[in-house]
């Protein structure tokens, strides 16, 4: 009866499939693993956040070095091992977690973060030595459910058909029998080596969405064409989208609010996600201050605002109107830093009529910024952007949503932050850093000009938290005026 | 319009919706009968809705469905009885529902056509004729261009096989995809086939103008970047150099020399250059007597930049976004949303898609008896394929949907 428990099949988690193996764990032990596991996962998490994901796959060796330290902490934590024993438990785990965090799509977006990173983690190592991608493959026709959904490509398709593709009007003679293919890494490499097609996959474009959308691989017929390396960051997502899913039906499935009903269940359920919050000390809690309201807020923006959102609020002020992405941004921002919802319609509306009637506003844009504020719809409590999601925008014409000190070019961040009176010092150092490419460093620099003699040491993963701070530090400035003896000359 | 032309506006439109509005067919071919047996009740889980004008105000009446053509008729007329004060401006349709809906249920979109959204005022950086929500001639053939770019991208790339290109009466076109997979996809789905089909043009202070490319050749760029480039490479002369001088606004000046610097062509004779000139090809020219070995990549982002197609994605990627269908008639242009064909847009002419009052006026020469209906479980008699100038547009039409519907011979 008992099977043996092959590692690649227990961490794919395509369903508890070691029933007949599994003896019954208790509450208190299936607690213990659930706790230990997100302690786990928030210290790796805290680890990688602070490094952009795309010079991280440049520099093998610091990866390396990274997935060790990270690899360390899961086993700390009984989240990473190799027997049977520890997969039951694994699994049992997982499961749970997956059903605590179901509950709204907030926090199914959360612990879909944590596991990426576990996932990858573990895939890296266990693929390390795969040399014919036979597991890699057998992991994904597990996922998949098909095994057509794979297919490996024939010398003939490499030679026949491939090249004629690339021989593009002008181009005759361009390409020859080299092949140009995404690998992911580089965007494209150069393929000339007959061989190389063993390497190939074919796929269908629907499973493969990630390099689909960033234009990392070919596609022909609705057939992605995948090289090896690039495969493995597929599965993750092709992994990441079944737990997404598996998770988002929960919601609406009867026996979930019947297991909800178990008094038991329910506060372990409130347990795991009072740890999560308890130990991100930067995750955002709703409070409302009356401070920041619609006559504040121009010059809330900027004393203590971030640069991204100072920057919308100055193109709102002059363009009395911001596209959409625009809008969300301030908008959620808003929402965050504890506008009330009244004030922040009153504010836009202020704005946007100026260009507009007051029944273009409210018949436009009204709706959408009581949905931000989790007033209609499906009433999700929805939370600033993130810098990482900001920094991914390509803010296009008229736009101005996004990270500035990423997308601006120097000489447009440099004129914008001369403009704001930023000291040449000050100024800068936030190019330097932005020339290094640490952009979240050179917030943290303007912080640091915006909140002078601070010794706080800060990292900025959210507009928010840029502004609590920058709030934090007045209310301290003010305290210590009241509070020192009044200086008589 | 003023208050005459309004109501003269919502008289026709009761009478467009009576005898003009090809309701049988929108009914086809929302049912998409091969994939789908009577018993699901295909057509009546789609979402229909409808924006109303009730004594000048303007509201949104959503998750409307229908059984039948006859049904949908029936709201579009009752809606739009002439002694109300209400009218009905513009039908949206929207997804296909898991169940119909009833007070308090929560319902689930399954399926909805991928619809590409693009407006022309997404080029007003780049155009000088109009801006806003003005179209020629001229700059209608940013559109030629964006439709002759993503024709290979779906047909070939995605492999899709139906796509209904629609005009969206004022500024815009719309494709709408329905291959079956298609309309079956998440949202994930959806924003990956955008994603590829869009690419990020950077605003004016941005570090870099197009982010895909970052290669220092052409031929080592996505196939598909590649595509664009040779497609709207042989427009570039006539549309941007000639027809719009678009090289001498500031923000696209300003743009070259981003791109310019950045392939390190950039020195201060040549910048002087594009900062003076007025003259787009004389820009151009010194542009390309340049000497870099660089030169290709830079000319390939300066011509993607101003002619690759400007997506509105955010109608694209979600599954319930509403939007209007084919064959309304556009509230502000009065002009009929009528299909084209994708392969040859060159040749239509938004400007000469029939307008309301036209068409009205050709069906007035129409014997009334031919207008009269056996008896109310019937829709009116369409007399739309009598109308001349609407007549290709409908057979257009039809032809989308056989084409759908004829079996596969393989």
């Amino acid at each position: 009866m008992n099977k043996e428990i092959l590692p690649y099949e227990a961490m794919l988690y395509i369903e508890p499939y070691l029933h007949s193996s599994t003896e019954e764990i208790n509450k208190r032990d299936l607690m213990n693993l659930c706790l230990d596991r997100i302690k786990a996962y928030q210290k790796v998490y805290q680890l990688f956040g602070q490094i952009d994901q795309a010079e991280l796959s440049k520099d093998e060796k610091r990866s390396t070095e990274l997935n060790s330290k990270a690899i360390k902490i899961y086993n700390e934590y009984q989240c990473y091992d190799n027997n049977d024993q520890f997969w039951i438990q694994d699994n049992a785990a997982h499961f749970f977690l997956e059903l605590a965090y179901s509950e709204t799509d907030e926090r199914i977006n959360e612990f879909i973060k944590y596991q990426r990173q576990l996932f990858q983690i573990r895939c890296e190592e266990y693929l390390k030595y795969d040399e014919n991608n036979q597991r890699l493959i057998k992991m994904y026709q597990m996922l998949l459910d098909d095994k057509d959904q794979i297919i490996k490509l024939t010398q003939q398709d490499w030679e026949e058909e491939l090249p004629k593709i690339y021989r593009l009007p002008n181009q005759t003679n361009n390409l020859g029998r080299q092949i140009v293919l995404g690998t992911g890494k580089a965007q494209l490499r150069q393929f000339n080596n007959s061989k190389n097609y063993l390497k190939f996959f074919k796929i269908p474009f629907y499973n493969v969405l990630n390099t689909v959308s960033q234009l990392h691989t070919y596609i022909k017929n609705g057939y992605a064409y995948i090289h090896a390396d690039e495969l493995k960051f597929c599965l993750l997502d092709v992994f990441l989208g079944r737990m997404k899913k598996r998770m988002q039906s929960n919601q609406n499935q009867y026996q979930y609010e019947l297991l909800k009903q178990d008094e038991d269940i329910v506060n372990m359920f409130k347990a795991i996600i009072s740890t999560d919050s308890g130990i991100l000390s930067q995750k955002q809690n709703n409070f409302e201050q009356d401070s920041l309201n619609a006559s504040t807020v121009k010059q809330q923006s900027k004393d203590y605002f971030p640069l991204c959102m100072e920057y919308l609020i100055d193109k709102l002020e002059v363009n009395h109107h911001l596209k959409h992405s625009g809008r969300q941004q301030i908008q959620l921002f808003f929402k965050s830093a504890g506008m009330k919802l009244n004030e922040a319609i009153k504010y836009l509306r202020m704005q946007f009529q100026q260009k507009i009637s007051e029944q273009d506003f409210d018949k436009n844009y009204l709706y959408n910024i009581r949905h931000n504020y989790g007033q209609e719809g499906k009433r999700e409590n929805y939370q600033c952007f993130t810098c990482a999601y900001n920094m991914k925008q390509n803010p296009g014409n008229d736009e101005y949503h996004g990270c500035p000190i990423k997308s601006f070019n120097s000489d447009a961040l440099e004129k914008y932050l001369k403009f704001k009176n930023y000291q040449e010092t000050d100024i800068k150092k936030v190019l330097d850093l932005k020339k290094q490419n640490h952009f979240q460093l050179a917030c943290t620099e303007i912080w640091h000009a915006k909140n002078k003699n601070s010794q706080v040491n800060i990292i900025i993963d959210n507009p928010v938290v840029f502004y609590r701070e920058s709030l934090n530090h007045h209310k301290k400035v003010q305290l210590k005026i009241e509070t020192e003896e009044p200086i008589t000359n | 319009m003023d208050d005459f032309d309004q109501i003269q506006f919502e008289k026709n439109l009761f009478i467009y919706y009576k005898h003009l509005f090809p309701i049988q067919m929108i009914v086809e071919w929302l049912t998409y009968a091969k994939d789908n047996q009577p018993e699901k009740k295909y057509f009546s889980r789609r979402e229909f809705s409808f924006e109303k004008n009730i004594g000048g105000e303007t509201i949104y009446q959503r998750y409307q469905q229908f059984q039948n053509a006859n049904g949908l008729q029936q709201f579009l007329l009752e809606n739009n009885s002439l002694d109300q004060q209400s009218s009905l401006i513009k039908y949206d349709i929207g997804a296909v529902f898991d169940k119909c809906p009833k007070k308090g249920e929560k319902l689930k979109a399954l399926e909805k056509e991928i619809v590409i959204d693009i407006d022309m005022d997404a080029y007003d950086e780049v155009r000088t004729c109009c801006q806003g929500a003005k179209i020629c001639e001229k700059c209608w053939k940013f559109l030629q261009v964006a439709c002759e770019i993503l024709r290979p991208a779906l047909f070939q790339d995605f492999g899709l096989e139906h796509v209904l290109a629609v005009y969206s009466g004022r500024r815009g076109i719309h494709l709408w995809v329905c291959d079956s997979h298609i309309r079956k996809s998440t949202n994930e789905v959806r924003s990956a086939i955008i994603g590829y089909l869009n690419i990020n043009i950077g605003n004016a202070d941005a570090e870099e103008i197009i982010k895909e490319v970052k290669q220092d050749k052409i031929e080592y760029l996505h196939p598909s970047i590649q595509r664009a480039y040779f497609i709207a490479q042989p427009y570039f002369r006539q549309v941007i150099l000639t027809d719009q001088n678009s090289l001498k606004i500031d923000t696209v000046k300003k743009k070259i020399l981003t791109i310019l610097k950045q392939a390190k062509i950039l020195n201060s004779k040549l910048e002087n250059i594009i900062k003076e000139s007025n003259d787009s090809v004389q820009i151009w020219e010194t542009i390309c007597s340049q000497d870099s070995e660089r030169l290709d990549i830079a000319k390939l982002q300066i011509i993607l930049m101003c002619l690759y197609p400007r997506l509105d994605a955010h109608v694209s990627t979600t599954i319930n976004h509403l939007l209007k269908g084919p064959f309304s008639i556009h509230p502000k242009t009065q002009r009929v949303c009528v299909p084209f064909n994708l392969k040859n847009s060159s040749q239509f002419n938004p400007l000469d898609a029939p307008t309301l009052p036209n068409i009205i006026k050709e069906l007035a020469q129409i014997p009334d008896d031919q207008k009269k209906r056996e008896s109310d479980k019937y829709v009116f008699p369409f007399l739309g394929k009598q109308i001349g100038c609407l007549q290709p547009y409908f057979q257009l039409f039809e032809d989308f949907i056989s084409r759908y519907n004829k079996p596969k011979i393989s």
